[in-house]
């Protein structure tokens, strides 16, 4: 018994002397980390408020103030970094905390310049997290770069109001959705549909569908086709049958005048009636309104349904899991166990249900996502929010998820793929263009290699 | 007789005795030299402001954020105005270009509505470049002019441009976004629609459209530099985010003043650039609003501070009062204290000049009275703390100094010398004196063979024969003599009833009943041959 006695003693003595030897912030030994963050317009005050209380209460205790310096888009946020990665003249100084993907991530760590946060959490606190959205984090050399704040995946906007307009006229079934061959028919369909509508004036049909990402689509595609779209040297692999019957999908929606190929968001276009349906991340909800402003000035109140991710003919139910996480730049000790002290408590479930409620994310603990997420549907006000909710949690149930795979040219490729893809649908829709899909495909392969 | 009336005067109970204890008394002496120190330190500390560093140091530190919050707020804001009006000038000699290119004058703008979307595109130029010439949030311009047929709907052709990181002096891009004008504009110029986009702005009830516009068009001669205005907090009708929004008017080259043109700066901005340097006061915010008569509007003006603590705004006015210490009161549906000065937005000779803003760094009142006072109210804590303990020392000092003084009542009363030790040598010297004087009368009862009983009754009789005054102690030594009450009167040449009356105080004095108990003690005296001591 007395030897118990004293294992136990010199344990807990050990402990305490490692933890005191952790160079941790206090009051009397503060620290202020900066943060850049990717959370802007309707979700920037939740995001503020958070930040704010985290500075008045468990930062306060801890000496640990968050200085929020950079709001942007993701996009920006990527370009922004991307030149402190490569050492660009005029690139900002790091931030110590910041939202991104691993795709970006990926680049960081080979640089070393990112914490690996295993370091800073247990097992037993990351097994509070929902598994996919941490493994998400992982790089291949198994170290966790990102940690899961909100996630998304990819779902199809439809505006109901002119969908019904429309197939009130020609028949067309909603059905249809359900497979992206579907949507290509139902764009066709509606481009003739509206340029008959003003028959002194030729080819002013409109445009059906867009996506926020054709590379996400291929992926996913290709995915749920049985095939990846990566080969194991990381090279795209784009002659296979799959990715073929993915390209002339799209180029026949494309070619046919029915699918917008848009340098911005399908959000954008959704806005001014120039879009039926759109395929883009889950988060974006709030960039949909509940109106449509036509060029004349005239607004239509619409309503707008949220559909799972359409599938590929005969595919398997699978979407993009989306949705970065948060970062932390490797530095002192001190300044990593604070930005970690932070994420602790912003992902939290308290915390994280509380910035899902009023951003259209999905929460990353395994309480808020498996058990707080149905009272809080019932509570939410913003019915967008909770329509997106829904579709999205019923997809949970039926799909798979697919999450993108991490190396360093991964943004470069995926970028280089997204404009070349764009600038060959654009050649589509002009008069002259190649006469089958596979010649277009076949010159798309070809400006692809060149660039 | 005699011994039953002295039997019974020593078996009476103890009177009451009137007048303060000695143990009262000792602590009361004992408390107030200890208190009489306390206040006396307490006073010295008050004296040399020790009580009052807390109060001065939130007096300067709101002093200083004041002097360089409101500072930089007059330089930034000033410079605004003069930028705005720079971007007014710029999209009127765009705009005046475009007239004449279409043979138009700027008052047949409205009657062509096919033409505003053609006019704003020519306007991306300028207005992203008041990005580059100064921090803000947003750039603005409206025509008085709507796409809709209806021109009284109050919708308003114009776009606004908003960046997304507005001081960021760091930054390699800072994106340009799209919050109202033509969605084709936007595309044309790679712009993306904010998630709150509209077409049209809906200017029904907005200041910065209505009183610019006004103030131009009644005051023709007044060049632009006297012209802009600025708003108070404003929200676009569908917008999430407010701000503060500097106008201009659009005079067109013959005079038609056509819209405004101006830049925000936005809630967000307002915080990132005036919050409060230093984190001493967590309460503490900076706070920019219009004044009038008193008060505070305060839900026109913006706050930069801990928003989880304060909230993003405050609702209705704050009434000014001067409060204590030099710090001035606000009082609304929360009060707070601080200090303000004017914040100056307009030139001599403005249209706007009787429009006045104040700029005041501000704290809740309860933390800032928290912090004024705290230190006293510490200090009050422990001067009462050391008065109750000095109370409680005083109590236990008088205690234990009186406990000899209680022993030797004691012994006193219970008459026995024996063990009369004390630690105070009066004490010790009254006992012995005791001692002697009891060890006395044992000799005198035991020599005279007197009851035990009757000695200290005549020894008490002869004590206070002293007591008695020359003309009693007269008629007492003729009463030794055996004269009576007459022959007393007639041998002094007095009255018999003078006589009575030296009897009644001999009789008091002497602590007898009556002449027959005074002529007892007499008797007593002289048969123990005591005459001669008194």
């Amino acid at each position: 018994m007395k030897k118990l006695t004293s294992i136990a003693l010199i344990s807990a003595l050990a402990c305490l002397l490692l933890s005191a030897c952790r160079l941790t912030p206090s009051p009397r030994d503060p620290v202020t980390l900066t943060m850049w963050h990717n959370y802007g317009g309707d979700m920037q005050q939740t995001m503020d408020m958070l930040v704010d209380k985290f500075n008045s209460t468990e930062g306060k205790e801890n000496g640990i103030t968050i200085d929020v310096r950079e709001i942007s888009s993701s996009s920006e946020l990527n370009n922004s970094l991307s030149m402190i990665v490569n050492g660009d003249p005029g690139a900002p100084d790091m931030p110590d905390i910041f939202t991104g993907y691993p795709k970006i991530a990926v680049q960081f760590a080979e640089k070393g310049i990112l914490c690996d946060l295993d370091g800073y959490f247990s097992k037993k606190e990351l097994a509070n997290y929902v598994d996919a959205f941490v493994d998400e984090g992982r790089l291949p050399d198994g170290g966790l770069y990102v940690f899961p704040i909100a996630k998304s995946t990819e779902i199809l906007y439809l505006n109901r109001t002119l969908f019904d307009r429309f197939a009130a006229e020609t028949g067309a079934d909603i059905a249809e959705f359900a497979t992206f061959e579907g949507i290509a028919r139902l764009s066709a369909l509606y481009y003739r549909w509206t340029d008959s509508a003003t028959p002194d004036i030729p080819n002013d049909g409109k445009t059906f569908y867009a996506a926020d990402s054709w590379f996400n689509l291929a992926e996913v595609g290709m995915a749920q086709l049985g095939e990846s779209l990566f080969a194991t040297d990381n090279a795209l692999r784009l002659n296979s049958a799959a990715y073929a019957r993915i390209f002339s999908t799209v180029y026949d929606g494309a070619s046919s005048g029915g699918m917008a190929i848009y340098n911005g968001y399908s959000s954008d276009l959704s806005k001014t009636g120039d879009l039926v349906c759109s395929t883009g991340s889950s988060a974006g909800i709030l960039f949909y309104g509940d109106t449509v402003t036509y060029s004349n000035g005239v607004v239509e109140n619409v309503q707008y349904d949220i559909l799972p991710y359409p599938v590929f003919d005969g595919g398997q139910k699978l979407a993009l899991q989306r949705g970065g996480g948060l970062m932390v730049a490797k530095s002192d000790e001190k300044r990593e166990y604070a930005a970690c002290l932070f994420i602790k408590w912003l992902t939290a479930a308290q915390q994280n249900m509380q910035f899902i409620s009023e951003t259209g994310y999905l929460p990353v603990t395994k309480q808020a996502f498996e058990e707080d997420i149905e009272q809080h549907l019932a509570s939410l006000s913003d019915s967008r929010i909770k329509k997106m909710l829904t579709a999205v949690l019923s997809m949970y149930g039926s799909y798979d998820f697919f999450t993108a795979p991490t190396f360093p040219e991964f943004d470069s490729v995926s970028k280089n793929y997204e404009k070349t893809f764009k600038a060959a649908m654009l050649r589509a829709q002009q008069p002259g263009a190649e006469a089958t899909s596979a010649a277009a495909m076949s010159q798309f392969i070809s400006d692809l290699n060149e660039r | 007789m005699m011994r039953t009336k002295q039997k019974q005067r020593s078996r009476a109970p103890a009177m009451p005795h009137s007048g303060t204890t000695l143990h009262m008394r000792l602590i009361a002496f004992i408390a107030a030299g200890a208190i009489f120190i306390i206040l006396s330190f307490s006073a010295l500390l008050i004296m040399s402001g020790i009580t009052s560093s807390s109060r001065n140091a939130v007096y300067y530190y709101l002093q200083s954020e004041l002097d360089r919050v409101g500072g930089s707020m007059y330089d930034n804001f000033g410079r605004l105005s003069v930028q705005s009006v720079s971007l007014s000038q710029d999209i009127s000699a765009v705009s005046d270009a475009f007239f004449n290119e279409n043979k138009m004058n700027a008052a047949e703008l409205a009657a062509n509505p096919q033409l505003l979307e053609p006019l704003l595109a020519r306007q991306i130029g300028p207005l992203i470049s008041a990005f580059g010439r100064s921090t803000c949030s947003g750039a603005f311009i409206v025509l008085d002019a709507t796409v809709l047929p209806d021109n009284s709907s109050g919708a308003r052709a114009g776009i606004f441009l908003k960046v997304t990181r507005p001081n960021a002096v760091q930054s390699v891009e800072n994106k340009i976004h799209y919050l109202r004008g033509p969605a084709n504009v936007a595309r044309s110029n790679g712009i993306d629609l904010l998630g709150q986009w509209r077409m049209e702005y809906d200017v029904n009830g907005e200041d910065f459209f209505s009183k610019t516009i006004s103030a131009a068009r009644n005051n023709p001669d007044l060049p632009l530099s006297r012209l802009y205005y600025w708003s108070g907090r404003t929200t676009l009708k569908g917008n999430s985010e407010s701000g503060f929004l500097v106008s201009v008017p659009l005079r067109s080259a013959d005079g038609t003043v056509y819209g405004v043109c101006g830049v925000e700066v936005s809630d967000r901005l307002f915080k990132l650039l005036y919050s409060p340097s230093e984190n001493r006061y967590e309460g503490a915010f900076a706070a920019a609003a219009p004044t009038a008569d008193g008060t505070v509007q305060a839900e026109s003006g913006m706050i930069a501070g801990n928003y989880y603590l304060t909230g993003n705004k405050i609702e209705g006015e704050l009434n000014i009062s001067e409060g204590n210490y030099g710090f001035y009161q606000y009082r609304g549906e929360t009060d707070y204290g601080g200090l303000h000065s004017e914040l100056r937005l307009y030139p001599d000779g403005s249209a706007f000049t009787r429009e006045k803003w104040a700029v005041g760094i501000m704290i809740p009142q309860a933390e800032l009275s928290s912090i004024i006072y705290g230190s006293s109210a510490s200090l009050i804590i422990i001067i009462v703390t050391l008065l109750l303990i000095s109370m409680l020392i005083s109590i236990i000092i008088a205690k234990r100094y009186l406990k000899p003084v209680t022993a030797a009542i004691d012994t006193i009363k219970s008459k026995d010398f024996s063990n009369t030790e004390s630690s105070y040598r009066e004490i010790n010297d009254l006992m012995s004196f005791l001692a002697k004087q009891a060890q006395e009368q044992r000799q005198l009862i035991e020599e005279h063979e007197l009851p035990p009983d009757l000695a200290p009754m005549l020894d008490e009789f002869l004590k206070n024969i002293r007591t008695l005054s020359p003309a009693e102690k007269n008629v007492f030594e003729l009463y030794v003599r055996g004269y009576n009450a007459s022959e007393i009167a007639d041998k002094l040449h007095l009255s018999i009833n003078t006589i009575k009356t030296h009897n009644r105080r001999i009789f008091g004095k002497l602590n007898v009943s009556s002449r027959k108990e005074l002529l007892v003690y007499i008797d007593m005296m002289i048969e123990l041959n005591l005459i001669e001591e008194v």
